[in-house]
């Protein structure tokens, strides 16, 4: 995926006039915002039906049994467009560079600790880092920060 | 070679092949707006459209309130791992 867009896009944009050089780089950024929400939204469902099923007990345990059996296409399917979406807001940040403000900053910052933590979280090995990893990763201050930004970068861009 | 080598590797290639190339262009454009008076004027609408500018007072509580959130977390993360550790270790 990264190597498509690295040989995509910058062909695209050097032989694209301004206006739309301009909408690819917003399109970029549009890309980012969807694919974070349809990767995290319906991952984060799941993982609170789970764990409600297995709380209240037996009568929901085949529920729980059920989600289990894909939570491993969906868990491949978050990954996957987290990870098209951190590539993409990544590149509308870089070529946005000019424009750089706190809150662009901030969101870049976030995004990076939260994907640092999830390839912790997928690709270590030592049971420290995962427990590390899989902690960070879930924190519900750090998304609902994520979120924050992302609406107060959207705000301050269509002013 | 590891998959989050191959991640950073791709990660840096990237950032090279999108700044060297926006480097000259920009140095390009700068040639000919020399001594107009464009560039002055763009670079002030430019100031006038970036949203929260770094380094100003609301910028800085939000840069800053970013940096010192992640930095909890961080903390507190560490701090839960210790003390589920210290417990399971009185436990046995």
């Amino acid at each position: 995926m990264t190597l498509l867009s690295v040989l995509v896009i910058p062909p695209t944009l050097a032989f694209a006039d301004d206006d739309e050089a301009e909408d690819i780089v917003e399109n970029l950024g549009w890309v980012a915002v969807g694919a974070g929400i349809v990767a995290n939204i319906p991952f984060i469902a799941m993982n609170k039906i789970r764990r409600y099923a297995l709380k209240t007990g037996s009568s929901t345990i085949q529920v729980a049994k059920q989600i289990r059996t894909i939570y491993k296409p969906i868990l491949n399917f978050h990954i996957m467009l987290n990870s098209i979406g951190y590539f993409a807001g990544m590149t509308h940040g870089l070529l946005l560079v000019r424009h750089l403000d706190s809150v662009s900053l901030s969101l870049a910052i976030v995004m990076s600790v939260m994907m640092i933590s999830g390839l912790l979280l997928k690709y270590t090995s030592s049971r420290n880092s995962k427990i590390f990893g899989k902690l960070l990763h879930g924190q519900f201050g750090l998304v609902i920060l994520l979120a924050a930004l992302v609406v107060l970068y959207i705000a301050i861009g269509d002013d | 070679m590891k998959p989050i080598s191959i991640v950073f590797v791709l990660l840096i290639m990237m950032s090279m092949i999108y700044m060297i190339p926006t480097a000259y262009a920009e140095e390009d454009d700068e040639e000919d707006r020399i001594g107009s008076g464009e560039m002055k004027r763009e670079r002030e609408q430019e100031h006038q459209d970036e949203g929260i500018p770094i380094g100003t007072e609301i910028g800085n509580v939000i840069l800053y309130g970013t940096i010192a959130a992640i930095g909890a977390s961080v903390v507190y993360t560490a701090f839960k791992i210790k003390s589920s550790k210290r417990k399971s270790s009185s436990k046995s």
